[in-house]
């Protein structure tokens, strides 16, 4: 925090909107998706944007690739190459933050990587050559998009705001904070997606009331029921699955996939391929009824499925239904009826899909907002989280947020005593006395956990301490005291007190799932140590990878529709083609860039031919599939 | 509970050692934060009288309010001892905020104040065996529900009808007994109250053991 430290001390006679640009800090938002990936910020007009990449796309595509030549690969690169390394390529990795391998087991996901059990209760995710966490993931995630950050604003960043779903638990929570500290990332808070989807519609329309925010991601489900009043957000309920996604969609579709060509041990290829299949299948069933999809079977021959929107529907419906429930604990921990809302809002681009926006419509008897694009959103009201906190803006504005989960320890039986109800607001304090069940006892263990099962199995573990010296007593004499404390950051002290004696044992909770802060410091080091070395790698092998894409994706066009140019056109294009090619044997990623754009440029018409070709064999009667 | 201004509702300020008038949170001289005052109840925290009968517009009102003057978020550049000030008044809001809201929570809460119950949360079960035949039926009831039943879910909106009504009818009863037990300080008011407040928190159970149900129905 010491960055927005000079802004606002008391005595000095600045208010904050008079900020003069140049002391403006440079503050991103990040939503940090299990599929996309976004950086926003606010323009000196205090209006929010996402920051695009070169090529003028928002979202990066959460995907990392650790190739075997070394460097690190991430985003649109990633997925680029991730179909020739898909066991060195790490896809969704926001499900395994923060989880523990039964957790990922349990879910059924398919990953052309390994996963194994690490230190602490933490996954390590296994590539052809080496290991990651998906802590160091998540990070080279967040240093991409702030490296696009620091170019666009021209200079290096101050801070951020990260989003994490509101159901996330204190693990997760503490996973996502240590990406960004090892992408070197001043965090100037975690906010919950919901709450940052509210706040780019509350400060853009000025609107007031209570609303459900309805966000279904590629990996997460929240919903949010919040009270918007003059400059006072009020979360009143959130709740959701945050292991139910888009992603599921795709499964299903593609073990439907699998089932139909009939694979029964798809190698990783095979199975990313029909991921990356079903997803788009997905997306197209969203604007059309049916879709023809080609498949290829072990044997080699393939074959050619017929998927209708119907049929997808059927694979999902109960996926989609699961979130109604989450829905109405929510309404009910609120204390509020669905017709007493004011809006219900779409987050997320799962909730594109037809059925979504149906059953949802449904369940809170209303059509849905979707106003600002489900896909941005989120990014958008970080940024201006980020602006707020780092004093730019003149709105008064404060987040009210809530705990989403329990708090509390375990007693006799292996049952928990909740000390902490989920959705009270933070920060927050509350005590409960316990005493003890053997005579003469003087130890007592403390151990605390997160959830909302009966069950200290069913719910999270995050510490366990131990008050000790208690005086020697009958059994059920003495009082011990647990005091569970959650700051505004959402984090949680608790501590034990004899009494009678006083005596006292008190405990940050450090979810036994975060990193601790050696090893934070050690990676941060190494990070150091290769990271000038690391970017440059990096951008030379996007580069190269690039244009391998593009030197491809051209060879094929000319191979199919050569005959549309004339000798001196085909020259010309070999020619550049050969430049990129040349380019892109030397370590100069820029020279690469310069060249692969003059390609591009100098292709243009050959497009446009092959286009107007393949409008004319459309129109002709054969089916767009054909040409696939 | 009606105390006058005194010598003893004044403290003096941490930073600049001037006198602050009690609850004000703000010191008039140097407008520092101060740490909340321990003798303030929740309601004399939201400058709420100590009644059960309350006006949730004005507690939602005063909690926004208190809230964009003591919020943390406000206090992220000042130094550790403002921001440990703030963050105590806002625990402490939102300790009153979930107690006053609730009117099981309220009524219990009230009963403390006044002396007739402890802090810690007792069973205490309501005298009256018509009550507790009542409340007997209710459950068998409630489990001749068959929850894979399609008529389950309307059965189950019928007994919540039944049993809201049942604590629409007990506070009423609590709100005149309170007012009562305040303006005259009778205690045999205050006894009403409280007897009104424990059936309050049988039927509260029950709904809530109503959720559970409407929660497995919902999910099948």
């Amino acid at each position: 925090m010491s960055v927005l430290l000079d802004i606002a001390e008391p005595g000095q006679s600045l208010r904050p909107h008079e900020v003069r640009p140049e002391e403006r800090k440079r503050v991103v938002g990040i939503d940090l998706g299990t599929t996309y990936s976004l950086v926003a910020a606010v323009d000196i007009q205090g209006k929010p944007a996402c920051i695009p990449d070169d090529e003028g796309r928002f979202g990066c595509p959460s995907v990392v690739c650790y190739p075997p030549e070394g460097g690190v690969v991430v985003g649109e690169a990633a997925v680029a190459v991730g179909t020739r390394y898909p066991v060195d390529t790490i896809a969704s990795v926001k499900r395994t933050m923060g989880r523990s391998l039964e957790d990922i087991r349990s879910s059924g996901h398919r990953s052309g990587y390994g996963v194994e059990a690490g230190d602490g209760g933490m996954v390590r995710l296994i590539t052809s050559h080496r290991e990651v966490s998906p802590v160091e993931v998540s990070a080279a995630i967040l240093k991409y998009l702030a490296g696009r950050a620091e170019e666009a604003l021209g200079g290096s960043l101050h801070g951020a705001v990260i989003t994490v779903p509101a159901y996330f638990d204190d693990a997760q929570r503490q996973a996502t904070k240590d990406a960004g500290r090892l992408a070197g990332l001043e965090v100037m808070r975690l906010v919950n997606e919901p709450t940052a989807a509210a706040l780019a519609y509350g400060l853009d329309q000025g609107c007031e009331g209570v609303y459900a925010i309805y966000d279904l991601g590629g990996g997460t489900f929240d919903i949010s029921i919040l009270r918007l009043t003059r400059g006072v957000f009020q979360v009143l309920a959130t709740g959701g699955d945050s292991a139910l996604g888009g992603d599921d969609f795709d499964h299903r579709l593609c073990e439907f996939f699998l089932q139909q060509s009939g694979w029964d041990h798809p190698t990783a290829e095979v199975v990313q391929h029909l991921q990356a299949l079903a997803r788009q299948t997905k997306e197209m069933l969203s604007r059309e009824e049916v879709r023809e999809v080609s498949l290829s079977r072990p044997s080699g021959e393939s074959m050619v499925v017929q998927v209708t929107r119907e049929s997808l529907e059927r694979m999902i419906g109960d996926l989609v239904r699961k979130t109604g429930m989450a829905c109405r604990r929510a309404l009910k921990d609120a204390g509020v009826e669905a017709k007493q809302l004011q809006g219900v809002v779409l987050v997320g681009g799962s909730t594109r899909v037809p059925m979504v926006q149906k059953f949802v419509a449904d369940l809170f008897g209303r059509e849905p907002l979707a106003d600002i694009d489900p896909d941005q959103v989120v990014a958008l009201g970080a940024a201006l989280q980020a602006d707020l906190l780092a004093g730019h803006s003149s709105a008064e504005l404060l987040l009210l947020d809530v705990t989403p989960l329990s708090l509390g320890i375990e007693t006799m039986g292996e049952i928990v005593e909740k000390i902490i109800a989920r959705n009270s607001p933070i920060p927050t304090a509350r005590s409960q006395d316990f005493t003890t069940f053997k005579d003469g006892q003087t130890a007592m263990a403390i151990h605390v956990v997160q959830g909302e099962r009966e069950l200290v199995a069913d719910c999270r573990s995050l510490a366990r301490f131990e008050l000790r010296g208690i005086p020697p007593m009958t059994a059920g004499a003495a009082r011990i005291r647990v005091t569970f404390q959650v700051d505004a950051d959402g984090l949680l002290t608790v501590s034990a007190r004899e009494q009678t004696t006083g005596v006292e044992q008190s405990v940050a909770v450090k979810p036994s799932y975060g990193l601790s802060d050696e090893e934070i410091t050690r990676m941060l080091r190494e990070a150091m140590v290769h990271g000038e070395e690391d970017w440059r790698q990096r951008l030379l092998h996007e580069a190269r990878v690039e244009s391998e894409r593009v030197l491809s994706a051209t060879g094929a066009a000319l191979r199919e529709d050569g005959d549309l140019l004339d000798d001196l056109e085909l020259k010309r294009v070999k020619g550049f083609m050969l430049a990129l090619w040349e380019a892109s044997q030397k370590e100069d990623h820029e020279a690469i860039h310069r060249a692969r754009e003059i390609l591009d440029k100098e292709t243009v018409f050959f497009a446009e031919r092959r286009m107007d070709r393949s409008v004319r064999r459309v129109m002709t009667g054969r089916k767009v599939d054909d040409f696939q | 509970m009606k105390e006058g201004p005194s010598q003893s509702r004044m403290s003096i300020c941490w930073s600049c050692r001037g006198a602050v008038p009690s609850g004000v949170g703000f010191c008039p001289t140097c407008r520092v934060i101060q740490p909340p005052d321990p003798r303030l109840d929740h309601f004399q925290n939201f400058a709420l009288e100590p009644l059960f009968t309350l006006d949730l517009a004005r507690l939602e009102q005063g909690y926004r309010e208190r809230q964009q003057r003591f919020h943390p978020d406000l206090f992220v550049s000042r130094g550790a001892t403002e921001r440990r000030y703030s963050m105590e008044h806002v625990t402490r809001l939102n300790e009153g905020y979930r107690i006053l809201k609730d009117p099981l929570l309220r009524g219990e809460y009230l009963l403390v104040l006044a002396g007739l119950r402890t802090r810690t949360p007792e069973n205490a079960t309501p005298s009256d065996p018509s009550f507790l035949m009542e409340v007997m039926e209710l459950r068998e009831t409630l489990e001749e529900v068959d929850w894979r039943r399609s008529d389950a879910m309307e059965r189950l909106g019928q007994l919540r009808r039944q049993v809201e009504a049942a604590c629409g009818a007990e506070m009423a009863e609590m709100g005149e007994a309170f007012a009562a037990w305040s303006a005259a300080g009778d205690l045999q008011d205050l006894r009403r109250a409280a007897e009104h407040t424990d059936r309050l928190r049988y039927f509260t159970r029950f709904i809530e053991e109503l959720d559970r149900r409407e929660e497995m129905v919902f999910s099948c």
